[in-house]
């Protein structure tokens, strides 16, 4: 294997890695492929309009099931027109147009980026004024004055359509299908919706709704672990037997294996069992030719590591006796309590067990406890009641508690702990500074 | 004559209060115009000369109510000057973007019950003033000093005028001054049927001079068309409606009668009695051609001229209007010819339709020949929604309807507001784009009146008042304005008379987004066409049928009228009826297959759409199996077996109605599976429907822990929590919560329980 060559086998695993290059083959969703292909195939080259939804939980292959349609039907555009325009300037068969309900926060946005995508730049700020599907039409007028009898058909990939399809009046939605349903005369188009949300037809309006053609394509997850792993070997292989038998070699190694099923079990998503080997792929080198194992085993350490823990490794004991005692009130009233609780409980505690017996702990007075409380809030372990439904506007009547705290002295808001009882005993089992008593404290 | 006569005497019973009213006016008046105007009447027409200089325009001007002969005056005082009846005049121009006057010629004066001054202008037709569709190339050579007598008149405030006007000939023009010709003077040298867009010469010095304008016999000869546009009454209209429809389907017979299966033969049964009633109507129209009207000119309602087409009747009824001029008095049997008239219709709309049938009957064997398509694709492109069929099965009685009330509007120029509305997939707009398609071929073969169709959508607007802008860019011809100037301008337009008008039909689809608040829009647009010089019809289409009722205040609802349309969602013999008669010769179904196909969809939505997309995707899944049997046997002849049965229907309908969230949850990874189970019983063990992270996530461990699974931490049941909520499988708060998020199912319970019946596992896990 020489230098470019390693170099080269880097940068293709690390594109595909990353989602920037589609696997060489799919695994487990043929009929899916089939079915989209052939649609898009019917619009491509039967010029028919055609709407079809792709629905799918997110790691479950929508894109790439769509990447693979479109170069499919790139595959067949050499065939169609090998004989008469070998010579000639190749027109396109058809354009792709990408929309994504994350970028295309609004329909004004979307329509830029439409333009954009089709290469039209003539009067663009001038069609922008106008609603939607007037400067839609304008849009395909121009797409039909460029290309000379043959309407180029159009395909339109709506990524992450449940957001679009929150867009008021859902114009852009409307006038797509609208198009997509009567576009014998005008230009084709295939509509292509892809969304994780099962519910997406109720997201439609009713014109909407009877205007698209209600076919839709589920994509689910691998039914089989072999097949989970086999994905996730075809992402590594790059076709030289000395690098896949490394692969096969990693891939065997039993924390890697282990890590594989859980991510098996918990997503199914391949993307996130392929994480763990872009280190070691990204350190590919002429030196080091071959995945190195403890690299990889040490980012599977990592990813398996619970980011909470890692913050509450490092905190001081007095913070962890203020967890400790957050934990006490927790079985006894609603969950929620204030500093001057917290303060109290552990008083209570020290007075009980502590002073009595030794006397080698320290209590330490209100302000510095207050200082330890105020760094768990930093940490967000510990959060005020109602400052996550602030930002999520959520459920109703924890706003007037959220202004009364925010008027009340510090000490005296209301506060959660967002720990479970059982991460606290961990926590303190896991530190070795901890007293006895704490211990046995934190047990009760 | 005795309506009119006791027309005046109620006149004269009111008199004292027309006075009043007539005094009531002028301060409106003065408060409207910018200057103060003072109308006087002139001299008085003498009753008895009114009678008989009224006879040949006494139809026309009936159609204007409230006219009574006694009140016609000969003259009328504007300002101290004074203008007689036939005499040309300069009127004050309505619209803000147009700074010359209209220029007319005073047709009638007279006082209504209501003491109002009336007048009636005949326009005088500048350049550009003309509506000519496709016959423009007739007064291409118009000068721009040249003006067009015509028989488009309007009524006209009398304080709108502004002075004299000198027209004079040809001949004379031509010895005046340049100055005179280009700055002062206009020419006329020939009149314009603004029903026939005929044109023809005219001395005008002469015919001024003697004021012919206000012979009815001259007027009879020169615009004898009009004549044969006798209004139709409703039934009438309807009735032509209804021979449309029959006409249309009546091509397509034959190739139904083959395609077999009771439908078929409800079909044809259906359309044989439409030919049936079409039938009627010609042997109804025999008969009195046959019986009691010996009169010369019946000559010409023979049978056989019932069968040409609609471009002999201008001719016919040429050569036929000397005649009837002559004659002079009204007939005893002027009803029974009106009725006559009025079934002549049918017969030339008939030709026109044949006509066109046979246009695209040719169309589609050529396409048919051309090209060597399996059934499967022909089915597959005659289903798309996309292709326009031919008819509209199962709307004959709203398209009758519908055109009925629109060809009656557009032919008297009255105004009108229709209001249509079903739920989507109706063929609400279908219907209307048919309706005016057809209106359009009649215009264009000269049958009906010239109208502008203008299209406005809700959906295809950025905010509602844009309805404004896009209808004043429309009747302005591209001018472009904010919405709130165009408003005005529109408002302006449609409540002054102009020579420049012609008859308006707006479609407004989506009614229901362009409710606003103060529905000022609708308001305008219901309210327009109420004006006297409005000519504007507006057929307005929504989902909902009781929309006016529900979001309309009562003053837009008022001025909606009357005139609705329900389109009932379709039945399943209806939906079967559009299936088949768009498979007409193609053999891809089984007839109880498009049953089945109808009778789900109706039971769901009667949506049309939906029924032929099951269709055409049943039609796939055969072709596919097709395909792939082809490949098995090696043979390219067994390929067209194949049928849409029941069964493929049945599963094209599952697989377009089947929600996702079974097949969802067999495939979810197990930890999520666990997740669901312990929300289930989280749940069920506090009684609420909303429960908190925490809570399931102690349940989701012990239920790991019990069954010998790997325990998750807590981090990874809330990210796995994310997964199911990103899905929306459940519903969950904010994740900045954390443990403390409320969490609730967004999918039934027994769903869960169903998808994981066959999992050996879960029985047990669902069982403890």
């Amino acid at each position: 294997m020489g230098v470019s060559d390693i170099g080269l086998v880097r940068q293709t695993l690390l594109n595909r890695l990353y989602g920037r290059t589609q696997p060489s083959t799919l695994v487990g969703l043929s009929t899916q492929l089939s079915s989209i292909h052939s649609l898009l195939h019917r619009t491509v080259a039967n010029l028919e309009g055609n709407s079809v939804l792709l629905i799918g939980p997110r790691g479950s292959g929508k894109s790439t099931l769509i990447q693979k349609a479109l170069s499919l039907l790139h595959h067949h555009k050499p065939q169609q027109e090998h004989g008469q325009e070998q010579g000639q300037e190749q027109k396109k068969t058809h354009h792709v147009v990408r929309l994504s309900g994350f970028i295309h926060t609004t329909d004004k946005i979307a329509l830029r980026d439409i333009a954009r995508q089709l290469l039209i730049t003539q009067d663009l700020e001038n069609i922008l004024i106008g609603s939607f599907s007037d400067a839609f039409t304008y849009i395909l007028q121009q797409m039909r004055t460029d290309s000379s009898d043959r309407p180029t058909p159009l395909v339109f990939i709506l990524e992450e359509f449940d957001l679009l399809a929150q867009h008021p009046k859902q114009s852009l939605l409307y006038t797509l299908f609208d198009i997509a349903q009567q576009s014998q005369r005008q230009t084709p188009i295939a509509v292509v919706g892809v969304t994780a949300r099962v519910d997406v037809m109720d997201l439609l309006e009713k014109r909407v709704k009877s205007r698209f053609s209600h076919r839709q394509v589920y994509v689910q997850y691998t039914r089989s672990l072999e097949e989970f792993a086999q994905i996730v070997r075809e992402a590594l292989s790059t076709g030289d037997p000395g690098f896949d038998h490394r692969v096969d070699e990693v891939l065997a190694d039993a924390p890697v294996r282990a890590y594989i099923l859980e991510a098996y079990e918990f997503s199914k998503d391949p993307r996130r069992a392929l994480r763990v080997f872009a280190s070691a792929v990204a350190r590919l080198s002429q030196l080091r030719p071959a995945l190195s194992l403890d690299e990889i085993r040490e980012s599977v350490g990592r990813e398996r590591a619970s980011a909470k823990m890692q913050v509450l490794r490092g905190i001081s004991l007095l913070e962890l006796y203020l967890l400790v005692a957050m934990r006490g009130l927790l079985g006894t009233g609603s969950g929620k309590f204030n500093f001057e609780m917290v303060y109290a409980e552990y008083k209570l505690f020290m007075s009980r067990y502590v002073m009595g017996s030794s006397g080698s702990m320290k209590v330490y007075k209100k302000p510095v406890a207050m200082k330890a409380f105020e760094t768990l809030v930093e940490l967000e372990i510990v959060r005020g009641v109602g400052e996550g439904n602030a930002t999520a506007g959520g459920a109703s009547g924890r706003n007037d508690l959220l202004a009364a705290s925010g008027r009340a002295p510090k000490e005296y808001r209301m506060v959660q702990m967002m720990l479970e009882p059982g991460q606290v005993v961990e926590l303190v089992e896991a530190r070795e500074d901890v007293p006895a008593v704490v211990r046995r404290w934190a047990q009760q | 004559m005795s309506q009119s006569a006791h027309r005046s005497k109620v006149a004269s019973k009111l008199d004292k209060a027309a006075k009043r009213a007539q005094r009531r006016q002028h301060i409106s008046h003065d408060s409207d115009s910018d200057s103060e105007v003072e109308v006087e009447w002139g001299q008085k027409l003498h009753p008895t000369e009114t009678t008989n200089s009224t006879t040949g325009n006494e139809r026309r001007i009936t159609r204007h109510s409230g006219l009574s002969n006694k009140n016609e005056y000969k003259s009328v005082l504007v300002n101290g000057t004074e203008y007689h009846a036939g005499q040309t005049i300069q009127i004050r121009s309505s619209s803000s973007h147009e700074d010359q006057p209209y220029l007319g010629l005073i047709f009638k004066l007279w006082e209504n019950e209501a003491g109002e001054k009336q007048m009636v202008t005949r326009w005088l037709l500048r350049k550009g003033e003309m509506f000519l569709g496709k016959k423009k190339a007739l007064v291409e050579d118009v000068g721009d000093r040249e003006v067009l007598y015509s028989n488009s008149d309007d009524l006209v405030n009398p304080d709108l005028i502004l002075g004299e006007l000198e027209v004079c000939g040809d001949k004379r023009f031509k010895t005046m001054s340049v100055k005179k010709q280009t700055e002062e003077v206009w020419v006329c040298r020939r009149y314009f049927n603004e029903h026939t867009a005929f044109v023809g010469e005219l001395d005008w010095d002469e015919f001024y001079r003697l004021g012919r304008a206000l012979d009815p016999v001259v007027e009879r000869e020169m615009f004898a068309h009009v004549e044969k546009k006798k209004p139709l009454g409703k039934e009438a209209a309807t009735l032509i409606g209804r021979a449309k429809v029959a006409a249309r389907r009546a091509r397509g017979g034959a190739a139904a009668a083959t395609t077999g299966g009771s439908t078929a033969r409800k079909g044809a049964a259906g359309r044989t009695k439409k030919r049936k009633a079409d039938s009627d109507v010609d042997m109804e129209d025999n008969s009195e051609n046959s019986g009691d009207e010996p009169d010369t000119e019946d000559e010409s309602f023979a049978p056989a001229e019932m069968a040409p087409p609609a471009k002999d009747l201008p001719t016919r009824t040429a050569s036929r209007t000397p005649a009837r001029a002559t004659r002079g008095k009204a007939v005893p049997g002027a009803k029974r010819r009106m009725r006559l008239q009025d079934l002549q219709h049918p017969a030339s709309v008939t030709a026109t339709i044949l006509k066109r049938a046979s246009k695209i009957l040719t169309a589609t064997s050529s396409t048919n020949s051309s090209s060597g398509k399996t059934i499967y694709e022909t089915a597959r492109q005659r289903l798309h929604v996309s292709a326009v069929p031919d008819t509209l099965p199962c709307r004959e009685d709203e398209f009758a309807e519908i055109y009925g009330s629109l060809y009656n509007a557009i032919e008297e120029r009255n105004s009108m507001c229709m209001y249509i509305s079903g739920v989507p997939g109706t063929g609400k707009t279908a219907t209307v784009y048919e309706v005016i398609r057809t209106l359009q071929e009649n215009s264009e073969d000269g049958e009906l009146s010239e109208f502008q169709y203008i299209e406005l959508n809700g959906m295809k607007m950025t905010e509602p008042s844009q309805a404004y802008a896009q209808l004043w860019q429309a009747i302005s011809g591209g001018e472009k304005a904010t919405p709130r100037h165009a408003a005005q301008l529109l408002e302006r337009h449609f409540s002054a008379p102009s020579p420049r008008r012609h008859t308006y039909v707006v479609l407004m689809d989506e009614l229901d987004l362009l409710v606003t608040k103060s529905q000022s829009i609708m308001y305008n647009f219901f309210d327009w066409p109420h004006r006297p010089h409005a000519k504007l019809i507006v057929i307005a289409i929504a989902n909902t049928m009781d929309l006016p009722e529900r979001m309309l205040s009562h003053k837009v609802s008022s001025r909606l009228g009357l005139t609705r349309i329900n389109f009932q969602p379709y039945t399943h013999l209806q939906l079967m009826t559009i299936v088949m008669s768009r498979l007409e010769g193609c053999l891809a179904f089984d007839s109880d297959a498009v049953e089945l196909c109808a009778r789900k969809i109706s039971a769901v939505s009667g949506d049309a759409r939906r029924a032929l997309d099951v269709c055409r995707r049943a039609v796939e899944m055969v072709e596919t199996e097709a395909e792939e049997k082809a490949v098995e046997n090696d043979s390219g002849s067994s390929r067209e077996d194949l049928l849409v049965t029941m069964l493929v229907i049945d599963r094209a309908v599952k697989e377009m109605y089947a929600s996702g969230q079974i097949a969802f949850i067999q495939s979810a990874p197990l930890q999520h599976k666990v997740f669901l189970v312990a929300l289930r019983a989280a749940i069920r063990k506090a009684g609420v429907p909303e429960v908190s992270l925490g809570d399931v996530a102690f349940i989701h461990r012990q239920l790991c822990q019990m069954h010998e699974l790997s325990v998750p931490s807590y981090e990874q049941i809330s990210a796995v929590c994310a997964q199911l909520g990103a899905t929306r499988c459940i519903l969950t708060e904010s994740s900045l919560l954390d443990v403390h998020q409320l969490v609730r199912l967004a999918i039934a319970e027994d769903d869960i329980t169903v998808a994981l019946r066959p999992d050996a596992l879960f029985q047990k896990i669902c069982v403890s």
